[in-house]
């Protein structure tokens, strides 16, 4: 075998590694997180906070809300709930909205299930797809160390990150692999209804595994009854700057409401959720059944656009001071 | 081009064999090397770790 001159093919590997991490930087502004940064940066005036996850990420209807609100304190919403994401990265959310935003006030966090009291459980590995907005600059190192709970180790890991897009963004090119695995796998086959997050069936993946470890988790808060970290710093801060909140309880399917919702378990916790929240001076609104038929749903737990704009003005309608 | 000149490319691409088929270009065929292998580095690296299963598309 002949020698080849080593120096040549490593500086045009650099060269190549440096074109592409440009290119992903590049294209990072393309992803869905950074049109919901640019979104809370560019609103115009907003006084209505919404914080939460695909429940209400492009599903507060803001013309809804605001004809809905002219009969009384006239609301501007500015929506930062964002789907696939975690109380730890609407955490973030939050703050960059009050921070661009300083004179919001009210806020409104969505929520289902037991998303307001269940424990977080950070990871670095776990900031893939939407989730990844931490690694956007916009936010210091130290309030992601102190959001996420990261030590040294995955503060200097996650600073690592921040550095070689390559590194940090490669998992949300994972989507068009999938995408394409499907199309594959739809060759031939019944067509299988899906929306614009993903195919409809997956979405039962993030309800409980059954009632009873539905009923687990409701006695288990009923044992030891806690807000989420996340939460609790996100009320706190909230209310230090005159911050109105409401927690409303997302409108749910009817085959969610039977399967869970109807259970005697669940009433107990809503209950005692209302009490905590009420002993914080945090209003509750119980939206769960406010949707009736399952056409009000495009999967298992999202409503559909009409939906979404029945929900904004009766909610806009309530927050206004309606009756 | 046929089944064999493409195996040929791709063996000496690989490093398999040590002389270039006819039809690449001589003296900047390295850089075309170099392309492959790191087209397929990071294409390996990328998703590598794609083991979870996926309900949200729209990330």
């Amino acid at each position: 075998m002949n020698a080849r001159p080593l120096l040549p093919p490593v500086i045009a590997t650099l060269l190549l590694l440096l074109a592409m991490q440009l290119a992903v930087g590049a294209w990072s502004r393309r992803l869905p997180y950074f049109h919901k940064l640019e979104a809370i940066r560019g609103a115009q005036n907003p006084n209505l906070l919404f914080v939460g996850n695909s429940l209400l990420d492009t599903r507060v209807d803001a013309p809804a809300i605001e004809a809905a609100s002219s009969h009384g304190l006239h609301l501007v919403p500015l929506d930062s709930a964002l789907g696939a994401t975690e109380p730890p990265d609407q955490l973030l959310l939050f703050n960059y909205s009050t921070q661009c935003h300083p004179g919001m006030r009210m806020m409104v966090l969505g929520i289902y299930d037991f998303q307001l009291t269940a424990p977080n459980h950070p990871r670095l590995s776990d900031l893939t797809g939407n989730r990844v907005l931490a690694i956007d600059r916009r936010f210091p190192v130290s309030e992601i160390a102190a959001v996420y709970g990261f030590d040294r180790f995955e503060q200097a890991e996650f600073e690592a990150m921040r550095m070689l897009p390559v590194v940090a963004y490669r998992t949300n090119a994972w989507k068009y692999t999938e995408l394409l695995r499907r199309k594959m796998g739809s060759m031939g086959m019944p067509v299988v209804a899906s929306n614009s997050m993903g195919q409809v069936n997956d979405f039962a993946a993030l309800e409980a595994n059954s009632v009873e470890d539905f009923d687990a988790q409701a006695r288990a808060f009923l044992a030891n009854p806690t807000l989420n970290k996340s939460y609790e710093s996100m009320f706190s801060q909230a209310q230090s700057t005159g911050m109105k909140i409401i927690v409303v309880v997302m409108p749910m399917s009817p085959s969610h409401r039977q399967t869970f919702y109807d259970r005697p378990l669940w009433s107990q916790y809503l209950s005692a959720v209302k009490a905590l929240l009420q002993q914080r001076g945090i209003q509750v609104i119980d939206a769960g059944n406010w949707m009736p038929s399952q056409e009000d749903f495009v999967d298992h737990l999202h409503m559909s656009p009409s939906a979404a704009r029945t929900f904004s003005f009766r909610l806009g309608w309530q927050l206004a001071g309606g009756s | 081009m046929t089944l064999s000149t493409i195996r040929a490319a791709l063996e000496y691409i690989g490093g398999e064999c040590d002389v270039a088929p006819a039809f690449l270009p001589g003296r900047s065929l390295w850089i075309i090397r170099c392309t492959v292998w790191i087209v397929a580095i990071l294409l390996i690296y990328a998703f590598s770790g794609q083991t979870s299963k996926f309900i949200y598309i729209d990330f």
